[in-house]
């Protein structure tokens, strides 16, 4: 664009308009990153908790705390290095969902310490369940969307199942609820996972 | 007849910024450099004229050491994109004047 008066027919115009837009809208739209990063994140934390437990290690739940300690820098810095440079009122609402989602789910981890810790998994897979629901909704991709009602039902499932068990019933919603959308939502925006 | 488009609108590289911008809500110069493939001196030129319009804000800040020149589309630009993008569509379709 070096001849800075160039001008347009109005079809290249409407043609260019449509092309910033669209441009502008994938800038600030989260490309599978988090999604993958929090998914595997709760892959691996679900199933190390599973298996510590086989080995019969006191204070397995400690696992859990990987989590915030790896993936917080890293989302951080992944936002720093992508999203710094703009702003926009549909990125501002994903990120108080999600700032909204932590707080919630630090409140359900507290509150099950205190009482009830067998239904920490199961209260934290019902608002993560939301969260995807409304993420897939606001950026319009079927998958994460979806995701979220993958999340509800595994809610549901672990109504019946014993804390080993939700572990796995967990590992498999992180697979199919975030990781599998997160790798085609990845695969949307650049073409390749 | 035909109304005249904006000729501030009516650029290649003024459009791509101002139809950035209505898609993003706020984006810093070199976002906007890399989207629109323009080079520093003239994307600058083109920002001033938009700015003295009324079109955008630009507002100079600092991230750390770092200077930052942020963008942001105003009410009076975004009527004017409105505008012309209707008055496009009256130029393509007459009949849907």
């Amino acid at each position: 664009m070096e001849n800075n008066e160039k001008m347009l027919s109005p079809e290249e115009s409407l043609s260019m308009i449509t092309e910033m837009i669209t441009l502008a809208k994938k800038s600030i739209v989260d490309k599978g990153f988090h999604y993958l990063l929090w998914g595997w994140l709760m892959l691996l934390a679900s199933l190390t908790d599973y298996v510590l437990i086989k080995l019969e290690i006191n204070h397995h739940y400690y696992v859990w705390f990987i989590m915030p300690i790896i993936g917080m820098p890293i989302a951080f810095w992944y936002n720093l290095k992508h999203y710094a440079n703009s702003k926009s009122h549909l990125g501002s609402i994903i990120t108080y969902l999600w700032f909204g989602f932590g707080i919630t789910a630090v409140i359900i981890f507290t509150m099950g310490l205190l009482k009830n810790p067998e239904n920490i998994l199961q209260n934290i897979l019902l608002i993560l369940g939301l969260a995807l629901f409304v993420s897939g909704s606001i950026i319009r991709f079927r998958p994460v969307y979806l995701g979220g009602v993958v999340y509800w039902l595994a809610a549901l499932a672990c109504i019946f199942a014993s804390y080993q068990e939700q572990l796995l019933i967990n590992a498999g919603a992180a697979l199919l609820g975030s990781i599998i959308p997160g790798y085609l939502l990845m695969r949307k925006f650049t073409g390749h996972v | 007849m035909y109304k005249e488009l904006d000729p501030l609108l009516h650029s290649q590289l003024r459009l791509a910024i101002i139809s950035f911008l209505v898609g993003i809500e706020e984006a810093e110069f070199n976002l906007l450099k890399e989207k629109t493939g323009a080079s520093s001196g003239n994307l600058s030129v083109q920002i001033d004229k938009l700015n003295q319009a009324g079109y955008i804000e630009v507002e100079k800040t600092f991230r750390g050491k770092k200077p930052l020149t942020l963008c942001k589309l105003t009410k009076k630009g975004l009527k004017a994109f409105e505008e012309y993008v209707n008055d496009l569509r009256i130029y393509i379709n007459p009949k849907s004047k």
